[in-house]
């Protein structure tokens, strides 16, 4: 009995020892422990929490853009000599796994700058890049990110709002009726929704039109009965759709279904998939859809998206260019324009630091100073700058438009009547 | 509990006890040092991957408490680890509620809300029950997302760092300790609750609720016992996930998350308490294989660049379903054999 209490007792002991005596280790040398810097590397290092697979594995493009443009890079001499080391996972869109690999590469290397992907992941890694000075150059598409700035968040191109009102701008210009014209916006119900619907009533005065619909409607959406019938007893003239080329392609069917054919159909970049004419059987036709680059196939006389074309094909993502499919080359621009973003930043720190001496801070500070950074292979966008007050690389979009059952390029880049505060 | 032939239990505290050998007493120190010590030596990813190993154990052993040892069926075990996530990030955003007492409000509300949700449990069982569960996840998660006044609604809220005594568990190295400590302590008390009166009452239930009532089991109370203890779990799981995550959307906590808790706890080994942690680390690790496989198959061959996009699925599904073919009851079972084989050996049959 008293050998059995003994060997309890002294068992009972040792694992209260072991489990309390790391975790004091733990608290006390915590900042120590995770802050331990690697060893000086010429290569300046970077991070991203990628996506190639899982339910958003159709924006893997994204990632190949933003990889081939960092190789590209390289090849060009990097940022005066120093080379850039791209850290990246495929996180799926997931939240858990973006921080994870943030959690990693932040901890490994002496990162300056890390992306994410998806507005969770990027609304999560926003707080962590903050508390520990790394510049999360975010896949532009989220306002709240940006708006207002944020001191460590640099978006890579247009979010949903600038574009939505870019193309709002264009309807109003094309709107001769000669009275207010009657906006009925159709949105998912998650912050990809909402985020147009703030700025297009803002604007509405100023544009000169009147949201008088405003109706739910899901991505996954099987049936758009309930708002093609609203939109018909409002009488509206201009419907915005925030969604996919799938969910337009329901509503405009069902519009045609209840006999309501408005005037204009307004969809965002996502809309211009070649499928989404043959998905909306023949009721898409004269849809609009915004996108903030040049592509191909549609913009192949631009020198720049040549130059894209010819290296996708030549490093990874052959398909992408060979289905001349200009979704795929939107989001493989999209992927381009976070390449665009850094290497505006580092050329811009490394002249005021010095290649060798780019930190994360340098960096954010260098952004800041950005302005009208262009290269002979960015032209794919216009011009990108940044100030205290706008972490948005530019605020311009262009339109494309369904003619004959294809997407055909209606306008250049222009200036969407989005404005910073200042 | 089973031993190795020639350990006969000779009072109730032998009987009782978990942990009964020396050899599992052996093992259980070994497998503390290596977890306590984990951090030291894993990479800051792998600390990271772990401290969602230990919050999803917490949740997926609720769900095994539930479906698992009561046999209720639940499709919206994820629905009530929001309710816990949110309750925290409330109390200590708006409120300024220290975590600590954060914490078990989570719990609690969680649970109370499940049992809110368990009620129609006396009445329908099986698939029907998997329906009304299946609406906790969509009505409470649309509440979350359309109450923007309290959860900030679909563009969610961010949620303050863990402190303790002035100490701030804002790296993953020390919040790694808080989750183990805590899924360490859910475990030990999902054990507990196991073999216990009331477990031994949801195994009844779940076995022949009939049965279980002619000889005086009270379904009606088990069965919301076991709602209580199952969302409990959840919410201290959700309570946990939110300081972590440090910011908070409706859209984090989606149908399937519950899905997949209900596969951690399928693979892993229903109505074990070895299941849930079996499961959860072997999709965990799993992922992880695939999601490595993708990354350096498309740095390295550019050619595959396209057929990667597909291929972490069809590993991991393939994987899953090789998985059920071959050990239907899960891993927790494959382990009793093992064990069993080696306690027998060199006579096993």
């Amino acid at each position: 009995m008293g050998r059995t209490l003994v060997k309890t007792l002294s068992i009972s002991i040792l694992v209260i020892i072991l489990m309390t005596l790391p975790l004091l280790i733990a608290c006390s040398d915590d900042d120590e422990k995770t802050e331990n810097a690697p060893e000086e590397l010429p290569d300046i290092h970077v991070g991203m929490s990628a996506l190639v697979t899982g339910p958003y594995g159709a924006y893997a493009p994204i990632t190949w853009g933003y990889l081939d443009y960092m190789k590209d890079l390289n090849e060009r001499g990097g940022i005066d000599g120093a080379q850039i080391e791209v850290h990246w996972k495929d996180c799926q869109y997931d939240v858990a796994q973006s921080i994870a690999a943030y959690a990693d590469y932040s901890k490994s290397y002496d990162l300056v700058a890390f992306t994410g992907m998806g507005t969770g992941a990027n609304l999560a890694l926003a707080e962590r890049c903050a508390e520990d000075g790394i510049v999360l150059a975010a896949i532009g598409g989220e306002p709240e990110l940006i708006w207002p700035a944020q001191e460590w968040v640099f978006a890579s191109s247009p979010n949903h709002a600038i574009g939505a009102l870019g193309a709002m701008q264009y309807a109003m210009e094309q709107w001769d009726e000669g009275r207010v014209a009657r906006v009925g916006i159709a949105y998912p119900n998650n912050p990809f929704g909402q985020s147009i619907i703030g700025p297009i009533e803002e604007y509405a005065s100023e544009l000169g039109y009147e949201v008088v619909e405003k109706q739910e409607f899901e991505l996954t959406a099987l049936d758009a009965v309930s708002q093609s019938l609203a939109f018909r007893d409002d009488e509206v003239d201009i419907v915005y759709v925030q969604g996919t080329a799938k969910s337009v392609a329901v509503l405009c069917k069902d519009m045609d279904r209840q006999g309501f054919i408005p005037k204009m159909v307004i969809g965002p970049l996502h809309v211009i998939h070649p499928a989404f004419p043959e998905l909306a059987a023949g009721t898409g036709e004269g849809v609009i859809g915004w996108n903030p680059f040049y592509l191909w196939p549609q913009d192949m006389d631009n020198e720049s998206v040549q130059y894209w074309r010819d290296k996708a094909l030549e490093y990874s993502s052959g398909d992408i260019v060979s289905e001349e499919d200009p979704y795929m080359s939107m989001l493989y621009m999209w992927g381009l324009s976070v390449g665009v973003l850094l290497e505006a930043g580092l050329r811009e720190a490394a002249a005021e630091v010095g290649a060798a001496n780019i930190t994360a801070e340098a960096l954010r500070n260098a952004l800041e100073n950005v302005t009208n950074f262009k290269t002979g292979n960015s032209g794919f966008q216009p011009g990108i700058g940044f100030s205290p007050s706008n972490h948005e690389a530019y605020s311009a979009t262009s339109l494309m438009q369904v003619q004959d059952g294809v997407w055909v390029r209606i306008n250049n880049m222009f200036e969407s009547p989005w404005k910073f505060a200042e | 509990m089973r031993l190795p032939c020639g350990i006969i239990n000779k009072s109730y505290s032998q009987d009782t006890a978990i942990v009964r050998t020396n050899l599992q007493w052996l093992l259980l120190v070994l497998a503390l040092i290596t977890l306590f010590t984990f951090p030291y030596w894993a990479s800051p990813h792998w600390i990271s991957v772990m401290i969602g190993v230990w919050i999803s154990i917490i949740g997926v052993m609720g769900l095994t408490l539930l479906t698992g040892y009561a046999g209720q069926l639940s499709l919206g075990h994820m629905a009530f680890v929001a309710i816990g996530a949110y309750t925290v990030a409330i109390l200590m955003s708006d409120l300024n509620w220290p975590f600590w007492a954060a914490l078990p409000c989570a719990g609690m509300i969680s649970g109370c809300i499940g049992v809110i949700f368990g009620l129609p449990s006396l009445r329908i069982k099986g698939f029907y029950l998997v329906i009304a569960t299946l609406a906790a996840q969509f009505i409470i998660v649309h509440i979350i997302s359309r109450w923007d006044s309290l959860t900030g609604g679909v563009f969610g809220l961010s949620v303050p760092k863990v402190t303790l005594g002035g100490f701030e568990f804002k790296s993953d190295f020390s919040y790694y300790f808080l989750a183990m400590i805590f899924a360490l302590i859910a475990i030990l008390i999902a054990k507990n609750l196991s073999r216990s009166r009331i477990g031994r009452s949801w195994i009844a239930i779940r076995d022949n609720d009939i049965a279980a009532e002619i000889m005086g089991v009270d379904p009606f109370k088990y069965k919301l016992l076991a709602f209580f203890f199952g969302c409990f779990f959840a919410g201290i799981a959700g309570g946990l996930w939110a300081p972590y995550l440090r910011y908070l959307t409706p859209e984090q906590f989606t149908l399937m998350g519950s899905v997949w808790y209900l596969g951690y706890m399928v693979i892993g080994g229903m109505g074990s308490i070895m299941g849930p942690i079996a499961g959860v680390i072997f999709i965990t690790i799993l992922d992880e294989f695939t999601a490595e496989m993708v990354t350096d198959l498309a740095t390295g061959s550019p050619v595959f660049a396209g057929f990667v996009q597909a291929s972490r699925y069809i590993v991991f599904g393939l994987a899953i379903i090789l998985f059920l073919i071959f050990e239907p009851r899960g891993i927790a079972h494959r382990w009793e054999r093992i064990k069993n084989s080696y306690r027998l050996w060199p006579f096993s049959y």
